[in-house]
């Protein structure tokens, strides 16, 4: 009798793990990887899961940032330009003023931050719509990056804030600095997002927003600090890159925003809003680039890359449309 | 009294005047010539003019189809990489099947509609979100283009058009005048027929049309048709142009035909749109663009003004909206 509950509430356990939605992303994951290493069994060597993970960390911290918006039901392309934008602001202040390291990193958050409301305002007060405001927000901040290139290079080794450059090259547990920072942060979110008030509002707005406004949330404040820390994020991401590359480049960040969305997509964030979580948008994007190293495995053209990370994204937008209709029918 | 109303009148006939749309783009495109004029002072020649009409036409192609989809209430982010598709497919079957030029222009234009439908059956069948689908319709397109056409331009040398693509007639090119006839189809299509009426009723607010008996979903299919169509148009401009197709063609022209459309009058919502708005949105921008060039500003400070044009387009159209809605009131 005792052996069978706890038979029991262990199948529970199981099952409710099963239906959560970071584990259906799983599942594609652990099949791409399974028929890839079947096929080619050098897909499956620590060497290629740690230099993919490594290459990962920028872009998972910009759907990260990117998965905000959605949530809340709007979308924010300009991510990846306001990385570049990041990066090439505190480089050029270090190298081009002779500022410290941390004050520069302090401005360059600050200007992105700023970009973030920017983006709120124009879509929450003034009410264009998200995609078309996000779409000048990037034009004007992918451009703004390259005002400050100069003729010459911005390398950041060369100065004295080198120190935390070799930060940034050294190895910790087999793993480079920003791996744990991306992880750090990942975690961090995840607890926002599960176990506080605020994330619960957040999903709250997205999910039905006359109903959360009805019960006293702030919703236009929630969709505004969306975007601002979808910026906040997509900045993090820029610095990363640009104190491990060491040199300041405006084009970081280029073609981040749609493969970020990719990963959020991927990862079970629904477009509608509501629904997302940070575990969901860390496997979803690792899906994106596994896929992508798994075709050049199997020996398709490289230039297909593009073409299949189309059709994961609209899979797993019709695998969610799907789970979606079949929760309204439960 | 009267005369106090009569200059309420008018002044009320000027905002209006400013305000519509069409009108509200002349006086930029104004400003930016005499600016240019005056600084560039031979400008104001045949030759600049010319090249600034011509050069208007590979953007303005994705734009009518761009237009149709945005009127209908969603988005296309796939008409540059299908235009690209459609061209390299278009050049696939000149240089490799080796077919002729019929057969050539009815793939290219097959291949836009095909993937169109796709994405309209996505959106409008499947009940997808238009730019998400759309978006890997645009990542699709753009790997198949660079692997079909394995990265090689595609001469189009076998169909002999060189002679009537490089020809000036009224020192302009053949392909500009086929521009202006779809702009006037395409004003038709919009203004005279009853598929522009269901179109812009659709896009305008969607249940009432549903509940006036209108089929929106087949009418937003067609549109995305249209719209893939329109894109191949684009395609096919930029390889006759070129004498070959080329996977890196149209890049990054669906955010410009957006902007085309925010200027050009295009409701961003849904529901507004004229031709002739769309052909002076996209002549604006082109002149901009040219000007800026021409003018030696930097590219940079380019990309940033072409996104504060967008944001301050869209501002001027919402403003619109809010004055009309008041008029009603």
């Amino acid at each position: 009798m005792n052996e069978q509950t706890i038979q029991k509430t262990q199948t529970g356990a199981l099952r409710r793990l099963t239906r959560t939605d970071e584990f259906g992303v799983l599942i594609p994951l652990i099949i791409i990887v399974a028929v890839t290493t079947v096929l080619r069994p050098a897909f499956l060597s620590v060497g290629n899961f740690s230099s993919m993970f490594t290459q990962l960390t920028f872009i998972a911290l910009t759907a990260l940032g990117a998965s905000f918006p959605l949530m809340v039901g709007q979308v924010d392309i300009s991510t990846g330009k306001v990385a570049g934008f990041a990066g090439i602001i505190m480089s050029s202040l270090v190298v081009d003023h002779g500022m410290d390291m941390f004050p520069a990193i302090v401005i360059a958050m600050a200007a992105c931050l700023a970009v973030g409301v920017l983006n709120g305002v124009l879509v929450v007060y003034w009410k264009i719509p998200d995609f078309v405001a996000t779409m000048g927000t990037l034009y004007m901040v992918g451009g703004a990056r390259y005002l400050f290139v100069k003729g010459y290079q911005f390398s950041l080794a060369t100065q004295e804030s080198h120190k935390l450059v070799d930060v940034f090259d050294g190895r910790y547990f087999g793993m480079p600095i920003y791996v744990w920072i991306m992880v750090a942060i990942f975690a961090i979110v995840f607890v926002i997002i599960k176990k506080t008030l605020w994330g619960r509002r957040l999903l709250a707005v997205g999910d039905n927003r006359e109903v959360a406004i009805l019960s006293g949330i702030h919703a236009d404040k929630m969709r505004v600090q969306a975007y601002i820390i979808s910026a906040a994020l997509s900045a993090v991401a820029g610095l990363l890159l640009t104190l491990d590359v060491g040199v300041g480049l405006p084009e970081t960040g280029d073609g981040w925003e749609f493969r970020a969305i990719a990963g959020c997509v991927v990862g079970g964030v629904s477009l509608a809003g509501g629904k997302g979580s940070p575990l969901g948008v860390l496997i979803g994007i690792s899906l994106v680039f596994v896929a992508e190293n798994a075709i050049i495995f199997l020996g398709c053209p490289a230039t297909m890359k593009v073409a299949v990370q189309g059709l994961l994204m609209a899979a797993a937008v019709l695998c969610d449309l799907y789970r979606q209709k079949r929760k309204v029918a439960a | 009294m009267m005369r106090l109303k009569e200059r309420n009148e008018r002044s009320g006939l000027g905002l209006k005047l400013l305000l519509t749309p069409e009108f509200g783009i002349l006086i930029p495109i104004l400003i930016v010539c005499v600016i240019t004029t005056i600084l560039k002072p031979n400008f104001l020649t045949w030759k600049y003019i010319s090249s600034i009409l011509v050069g208007s036409v590979f953007i303005g192609a994705a734009t009518m189809g761009e237009s149709l989809v945005i009127m209908a209430g969603e988005i296309d982010l796939s008409v540059g990489m299908n235009g690209c598709l459609a061209g390299v497919m278009c050049g696939i079957a000149a240089s490799q099947w080796g077919l002729g030029l019929v057969p050539c222009v009815l793939i290219c234009l097959l291949t836009g509609a095909v993937v169109g439908a796709l994405n309209g059956v996505c959106v409008c069948y499947l009940g997808l979100s238009s730019w998400i689908t759309t978006l890997a319709t645009q990542f699709i397109c753009q790997g198949l283009a660079v692997t079909i056409s394995q990265g090689e331009p595609q001469s189009i040398a076998s169909l002999g058009l060189s002679s009537v693509t490089r020809a000036k007639p009224l020192g302009l090119s053949w392909l500009f005048f086929v521009f202006v006839l779809l702009i006037v189809l395409l004003d038709v299509l919009i203004r005279r027929t009853r598929y522009g009426y269901s179109l812009r009723s659709v896009g305008g607010n969607q249940e009432a049309s549903v509940m006036a008996g209108l089929n929106a979903r087949r009418i937003k299919l067609i549109a995305f048709i249209l719209a893939g169509t329109f894109a191949a148009v684009g395609g096919l401009f930029d390889t006759l142009n070129a004498g070959a197709a080329n996977a890196a063609f149209g890049s990054g022209r669906e955010f410009r035909a957006i902007i085309c459309c925010a200027i050009g009058g295009i409701s961003m919502t849904g529901g507004a749109g004229s031709a002739f708005g769309i052909a002076l949105g996209v002549l604006l921008f082109h002149t901009l663009w040219y000007c800026l060039r021409i003018l030696d500003v930097n590219t940079n400070l380019q990309l940033v003004l072409i996104g504060l044009i967008l944001v301050l387009s869209v501002i001027m159209d919402i403003q619109r909206k809010r004055l009309e809605a008041r008029k009603l009131v």
